[in-house]
């Protein structure tokens, strides 16, 4: 019985923090669909591109982790406005599915450089975790690791940052209202384009941040950035479009379905998530916290 | 209409590029693919973006049955043609009653589902490694004269022949009265069902139709390789059929998909010599898909209504 | 004999309660005029007596029949048939093609999948047929978008009777024409009106008191009075419900 705790509380654990990273992805995403109305294939690469610079800053550079941390979202925000700037603002206002073709695009393309540049290349790599969470601590009879938890606080305090922006200050209060009604935006006369880029790249840099944090525990491949925007997609679904807890919420659930399952029958995990969105979207047709937007014209 | 068949009839004897026969031959497949996704994509209005889901079935389909059922020709290849109508049938149920990005979100979001199956389902589909070794048997009636596939140039000509017929089929469909319904969905979905028709049920139809072309394609390639794989059934390949269809204008023209499967098929060929001569000079090797990539944003940013759509006078997108 | 009949509709929209409790009845081959104040319910109570939109409360009657529940094409099957007040049609296709769709339709032809639609001189003959009881013809083949507003507003008519209702429901046929055109509208109504119940919101007086055999007087979300022209003309209420705006009842 002890046993089946230890393994149970280990596999929850691991959902827990994967569903947390998730969630950062998520909040990013759902921002910019729900602000602007864009299904942001290329977020998932930004999240990769996150992942290679802090690999890179730490592999090629020998920089300390958190620097990583503060320089790779960074950069990853400053690649998304450009690509806001020079591509995806040509979308707003038309049909969604436009910037949905063009995202794809650019995220294709994108991936693809990544599997190009020299040093990065096709092949994955490990990043390290910081000396000081390096290893694992012991908690009552189960051990976790050290940098997981960290992890874990660190998505947490993001989260947590992120919360306090959109509720605390002008411009958050704007992009929440705006998630559900650009036109409103328009009506309070606030510069529109500017949000927008602003938007674009906050959603960027959390997407680049979550790469970061995510790095030392998932692999750092070229199709890491595939292999999270499903994810992002479900939740975002599955929470609400625009919603902020809609993402929180559904990123740990889609966290913590995947690892669950795993412990019944691993061959499920990549569709579970679908399943459960599946049956969120019967019940509740937006998502668990979803309003009624533009994109259901 | 006639002279794009012609002109496919005669490839093989083009100076150059008659010799690449199986090109020809997947030109052939993904125009088929291309021309049935067109009844939702470019009539209906309809952006599935997991119709690559149901090319895999159909190819999967085909080989499974071969494998395991009856080492034939017609019976997995027919029976392709049902598993991507039956899949798509389904799914179709689902889709069909929503709009807009929801719609495009579930479409890519079974596709993924079927993915996944296909790729740990390892029973069934080989799993990582999938089905090989099915192979072209002759057609025709035993004792009295046979064909025999497995040349490359035989097989060319078996798929120029149901390619016709499926195209035939396809303009018959577009230019019926189902064909202007589903036009009148795309144009105004409300006052279509305003004048009494069952606009859900058209929907279905057309996602389904598009599944069957789907499958039939998946069945004829699963021949053409010999073997099915599940990076078919990825969103990429996906990706690839709506591309093809912008790119050569089939919002705009029935055409448009053949001309946008050829121009896609060739160019990826083509630029992947290039790339492995190129890598010489350069000193890195140029990705396929960024050269793919960057193809589908110019096309979405400049050309949205594809090559027929320039030349020709109508302008219409999907983006309005 | 009541063709149309609802009991309690209600329909709310988050905090706003657009349609308060209706009950109302339309007497077969009578032409009913709906006035009232912008935000009155008016075009609501349209959409939810043709299944666009589903009320919270209450029921809806065709014939006896209890429609609440269907969906627009089986409404439409039924025999109730809509035009909008913001026009909706195919802008694309051509006024020929606009009707056809309508006709088609209605003959049934729509599931055809592998006959060519052109070979259908059913349908064809019908389109031209209504086409020039509209007065439209010599205009067939011009994209609906380029057609003149006025030409606009009788295609919308037109398109939704192609359905061959019995009863026809019009959202501000007239708006945005000019008085010429209105005149044209309102004698097109008149005339049609005998062969078929009519409901129609308008916002002309003169209209409505020229061609209304009853009138429903909408106020936020209810029923603020009904009866025949002169009735209505005299009632205290209504006059004040239209106080200081665009209506002259005098």
């Amino acid at each position: 019985m002890e046993e089946f705790i230890a393994e149970f509380s280990s596999f929850a654990t691991i959902g827990l923090v994967n569903g947390l990273i998730y969630a950062v992805v998520a909040l990013g995403f759902t921002l910019i669909l729900g602000v602007m109305q864009v299904i942001n294939f290329s977020h998932g690469v930004l999240f990769a591109f996150g992942a290679y610079f802090a690999f890179t800053l730490q592999r090629y550079f020998n920089l300390p982790f958190w620097v990583g941390l503060i320089v790779a979202p960074l950069l990853v925000g400053i690649i998304g406005l450009i690509l806001e700037r020079v591509a995806i603002r040509r979308t707003y206002g038309g049909n969604p599915l436009f910037g949905l073709l063009l995202t794809f695009g650019i995220a294709t393309a994108l991936e693809a450089v990544i599997r190009m540049v020299p040093i990065w290349g096709k092949i994955g790599y490990s990043v390290k975790a910081p000396e000081f969470v390096a290893g694992s601590i012991e908690l009552g009879f189960m051990t976790y690791s050290k940098y997981r938890l960290f992890l874990a606080l660190l998505a947490i305090l993001i989260i947590f940052l992120t919360w306090l922006f959109l509720e605390k200050t002008p411009y958050g209060g704007i992009i929440k209202a705006g998630a559900y009604d650009s036109e409103m935006i328009m009506a309070l006369g606030k510069n529109l384009p500017r949000l927008r880029m602003l938007v674009f790249g906050i959603g960027s840099i959390l997407a680049g941040i979550a790469g970061v944090i995510a790095a030392p525990i998932f692999s750092v491949k070229p199709g890491m950035g595939t292999d999270i925007l499903m994810p992002a997609f479900i939740i975002v679904v599955l929470g609400g479009i625009g919603s902020f807890w809609g993402s929180v919420i559904g990123g740990l659930i889609v966290g913590m379905s995947k690892s669950m399952i795993v412990m019944v029958f691993p061959r499920a995990e990549d569709i579970i998530p679908y399943v459960i969105m599946a049956l969120i979207l019967i019940f509740r047709q937006r998502g668990l916290m979803g309003e009624k937007s533009v994109l259901e014209a | 209409m006639t002279w794009v068949f012609i002109l496919f009839f005669f490839f093989p004897k083009f100076p150059l590029i008659g010799r690449y026969l199986s090109l020809g031959t997947e030109v052939m497949i993904w125009s088929l693919f291309a021309v049935g996704f067109n009844i939702l994509l470019g009539y209906t209005g309809l952006t599935s973006f997991g119709h690559g889901a149901y090319f895999g079935i159909g190819a999967y389909t085909a080989g499974i049955i071969f494998l395991r059922v009856y080492p034939g020709l017609w019976v997995p290849l027919l029976l392709s043609i049902v598993g991507g109508a039956l899949f798509a049938g389904l799914v179709g149920l689902i889709v069909s009653k929503k709009r807009g990005i929801y719609f495009s979100l579930l479409t890519i979001a079974f596709g993924q589902v079927f993915y996944f199956i296909a790729f740990r389902w390892e029973e069934l589909t080989g799993g990582e490694t999938g089905l090989s070794r099915i192979d072209r048997l002759p057609i025709g009636i035993p004792d009295l004269f046979q064909i025999k596939l497995s040349t490359p140039m035989n097989y060319y000509y078996f798929c120029w022949a149901i390619f016709l017929i499926a195209t035939l089929i396809a303009w018959k469909i577009v230019h019926s009265p189902f064909g202007r319904v589903i036009r009148a969905i795309r144009e105004n979905e409300v006052r279509a069902a305003y004048l009494g028709y069952n606009t859900y049920l058209y929907k279905w139809a057309s996602f389904t139709l598009s599944g069957a072309f789907a499958g039939l394609a998946g069945g004829l390639y699963t021949f053409l390789i010999n073997s099915a794989f599940a990076t078919v059934l990825d969103w990429t390949q996906s990706g690839n059929v709506v591309m093809m269809n912008l790119l050569g204008g089939g919002l705009v023209n029935f055409f448009g998909p053949i001309l946008g499967a050829s121009i896609f098929i060739a160019s990826r060929d083509l630029l992947s010599a290039y790339i492995g001569r190129s890598a010489a000079y350069l000193h890195f090797e140029i990705d396929w898909l960024f050269i793919y990539g960057l193809m589908f944003v110019f096309v979405i940013l400049f050309i949205p209504s594809g090559i027929l759509g320039l030349i020709g006078r109508k302008k219409r997108t999907i983006l309005k | 004999m009541a063709i149309l009949g609802t009991e309690g509709l209600t329909k709310n929209f988050g905090g706003l309660r657009a349609v308060n409790s209706v009950s109302l009845a339309l007497e077969e081959g009578k032409l009913t005029s709906i006035i009232g104040p912008n935000g009155a319910g008016k075009t609501t109570l349209f959409n939810l007596l043709t299944g666009l939109i589903k009320p919270d409360q209450g029921r809806i009657l065709f014939k006896g029949e209890d429609i609440t529940r269907l969906r627009i094409h089986q409404i439409v099957r039924k025999g109730i048939s809509r035009s909008f007040q913001i026009l909706n049609l195919f802008n694309e296709l051509t006024l020929f093609e606009n009707v056809w769709l309508g006709v088609q339709a209605q003959q049934g032809h729509g599931p055809e999948l592998l006959s060519d639609a052109e070979k259908f001189t059913s349908i064809k003959e019908e389109t031209l047929r209504v086409i020039k009881e509209t007065g439209l013809s010599g205009k067939d083949d011009t994209p609906v978008k380029l057609l003149s507003y006025g030409d606009r507003r009788i295609l919308e008519i037109t398109i939704s009777l192609t359905t061959k209702p019995s009863l026809l429901l019009l959202d501000e046929p007239t708006s945005g024409l000019m008085s010429e055109d209105r005149k044209r509208i309102s004698e097109f109504m008149k005339r049609i009106s005998s062969q078929l119940t009519l409901a129609v919101v308008e916002h002309d007086m003169d209209v409505v008191m020229s061609i209304s055999d009853h009138i429903i007087v909408m106020a936020q979300g209810g029923i603020l009075a009904q009866g025949t022209p002169n009735e209505i003309r005299g009632n205290e209420k209504v006059q004040e419900a239209y106080l200081g705006g665009q209506y002259c009842l005098a």
